[in-house]
């Protein structure tokens, strides 16, 4: 298929330098975020100006930036650096998106081969690691675990210390793994003597230790503190969609029609044939009529109304298990409720992000 | 038998004294007396530095050398050294004829893997390749290394799995071949593949195609696809100030499991030609 330029794709034709045309940030005052308007003017195919407008970005972040920000200006930078040919350049920005977040990963998906190999290669080049602990969890004192995630950029040794700040007690042995790439680690929140963590400020302090002797660090700050478990809610009752039927109605029977009308005809005949012709007036005959009548009807409404209902084995037997399980569910919530309103837990929130 | 090994005791002992004072091309004529006692030890070193191609022609001895080099290595079950010899060999001389009669069927069947694996890449003109041999025999598991050399244009390069390398910057490597890219600003990239030798050092001169008289080409598509301009594979998407030449091109642009996206171009004398965002779609077509 062959479709002539100047159709449906946007194509801007630009004469001469397309940088200088980018004001310094503070000049700018849009709302649009400058790294959104960075991501639009790279998807315009200008990452001349996408290049400058990242640059004044990064040079504009202030210090408590959040590094996911800076990770992913470095990135795009990275990649706009690499498309024009700046290949250092390139290095140099992705090495500074992996310091700033040891857990970036380029999907193949996404960004180009050529981009992914530089990537990798400029990951390998530093030593980089990063801790993220979960931003708040409640553990059991006694046998909770605390699982918090590492990653490096080169294979080594790391070390995950719990450091008290402020006399909250005496350090935790470290714990000591190799971590190829990322990891996840459980702490067990009580030592091994069974001694339980003491409630106050502590420091997550991560190192790394390279073949090479490159070492790194990372760090985050907790608080930790005792709480209680809330209680869990009661499940509701299954709706009554999820139950089925438990009988269903049978086939009209032709037995109980010609019952209704027999002794409907019964009623009227037998006082008719079998009472003396003395007393029979023309009042008695039309009130036996009336009752064989009426007899009659309602055999005839007794076949039509009055199917007879089938039970079904199997939907009540389904029933009673959804019932069951139910009841299970709830008894075990009870018998947890139970427990955690006697035990005590342990609140780790992160305070400050690595 | 006493007396044959004495005199073959004799003839290494002379070959390595002789070696020291030789010249790489009479290491390589040594090196291949050597190799025909059975004496690999004392062949290997000398068939290593005697094959410097700066020595002298790439000629039936330098070729026999070779042959006598890859044989030892694969003797010695250096099968991976062997086939980068073999590579580095081959981009150097791609016409080698594999002597099937001399040599045992191993020789040639790595060979003939070799010759694959530089098939498509023998027509590079933009680089001139060197070598800077090492004056004291290397150890066939010592390092080699790899320089950049550029003029006029500032190039940068990136070796697949190692990182970037700037220009006059020596890198030491392990033996092997290796992916090259060099690129700079406003100059077409290129993908290269050259071998390290132990002990080696391979310097490139780039000599990128620079910008001729026209424009630049500008293309992005999501997701990212294969460029080709007039059936030229010239990089992946995001692709920025491609130097093309004024008049028509044809532009695709692929990716598997997309269907291709075609058009024609019309570049003219400075022009910044800028297509984005193509959207790849899915569906009739699609490969």
């Amino acid at each position: 298929m062959r479709i002539v330029l100047l159709l449906p794709i946007a194509i801007v034709i630009g004469l001469g330098s397309s940088v200088a045309g980018v004001r310094p940030l503070a000049a700018q005052g849009t709302p649009e975020p400058p790294l959104a308007r960075a991501v639009a003017m790279l998807d315009a195919t200008e990452p001349e100006r996408a290049i400058e407008l990242l640059r004044q970005l990064l040079l504009g972040l202030p210090p408590a930036a959040p590094s996911a920000l800076r990770s992913e200006a470095h990135l795009r930078l990275a990649a706009a650096s690499w498309s024009l040919g700046f290949l250092d350049s390139a290095a140099a920005h992705f090495q500074a998106a992996v310091r700033e977040d040891a857990f970036l990963r380029l999907d193949p998906d996404v960004y180009n081969p050529e981009l992914v190999l530089a990537f990798r290669a400029s990951r390998r080049a530093i030593v980089a690691v990063g801790v993220r602990p979960p931003p708040d969890t409640l553990l059991d004192t006694r046998t909770g675990r605390w699982p918090v995630a590492v990653a490096v950029s080169q294979p080594g040794q790391v070390r995950l210390r719990l450091v008290p700040s402020g006399g909250a007690g005496g350090e935790r042995p470290p714990t000591v793994l190799v971590v190829d790439s990322s990891a996840t680690v459980s702490f067990p929140v009580a030592a091994a003597d069974g001694v339980e963590l003491a409630s106050g400020q502590y420091r997550l302090v991560v190192e790394y230790a390279g073949s090479a002797g490159a070492a790194a660090r990372s760090e985050a700050s907790l608080e930790v503190a005792q709480s209680t478990a809330d209680t869990l809610v009661y499940e509701a009752p299954p709706p009554d969609s999820l139950f089925r039927l438990e009988f269903r109605w049978g086939p009209r029977s032709r037995g109980t029609l010609l019952r209704g009308v027999g002794v409907g005809v019964g009623a009227a005949a037998i006082p008719l044939l079998l009472g003396q012709n003395q007393l029979r007036t023309s009042g008695t005959t039309s009130r036996a009529l009336l009752v064989g009548a009426t007899v009659s009807v309602a055999g005839l409404a007794a076949y039509f109304f009055g199917r007879p209902r089938q039970r079904l084995p199997e939907n009540i037997e389904y029933n009673r298990a959804l019932r069951s399980a139910w009841e299970e569910r709830n008894r075990s919530i009870a018998a947890t409720n139970a427990a955690r309103r006697g035990a005590l837990m342990l609140r780790v929130r992160v305070v400050r992000e690595p | 038998m006493k007396r044959t090994l004495l005199l073959t005791v004799g003839t290494v002992v002379l070959l390595a004294v002789r070696a020291h004072a030789q010249q790489p091309r009479n290491l390589l004529g040594l090196g291949i007396q050597a190799y025909d006692i059975a004496a690999y030890e004392t062949a290997l070193p000398l068939l290593a530095r005697g094959i410097n191609p700066a020595a002298g022609p790439r000629d039936s001895l330098w070729v026999g050398g070779l042959h006598r080099l890859v044989h030892i290595l694969l003797e010695q079950h250096q099968d991976s050294l062997a086939a980068v010899w073999m590579r580095w060999a081959l981009r150097q001389k791609p016409d080698i004829v594999v002597d099937t009669i001399n040599f045992p069927p191993a020789v040639g069947n790595a060979f003939t893997l070799a010759q694959r694996a530089v098939a498509g890449s023998l027509r590079d003109t933009v680089t001139e390749t060197l070598w800077e041999w090492p004056s004291s025999p290397p150890s066939q598991q010592s390092q080699g290394a790899i320089r950049i050399e550029s003029s006029g244009a500032p190039v940068s390069t990136f070796i697949d799995g190692v990182g970037t390398l700037a220009p006059g910057e020596q890198r030491a490597l392990a033996y092997g071949s290796y992916r090259i890219l060099a690129s700079a600003p406003g100059y077409a990239r290129v993908w290269l593949e050259r071998e390290v030798l132990p002990g080696v050092t391979t310097v490139l001169r780039l000599r990128l195609r620079g910008p001729a008289a026209g424009g630049f080409l500008y293309v992005a598509a999501a997701p990212w696809g294969s460029v080709y301009v007039d059936r030229q594979f010239v990089g992946y998407t995001p692709l920025a100030a491609y130097p093309a030449s004024v008049g028509i091109h044809q532009l695709r642009i692929e990716r598997p499991g997309f269907a291709p996206f075609d058009t024609t171009v019309a570049m003219e004398r400075d022009q910044r030609l800028r297509l984005g965002t193509i959207r790849l779609r899915t569906g009739p077509g699609a490969r």
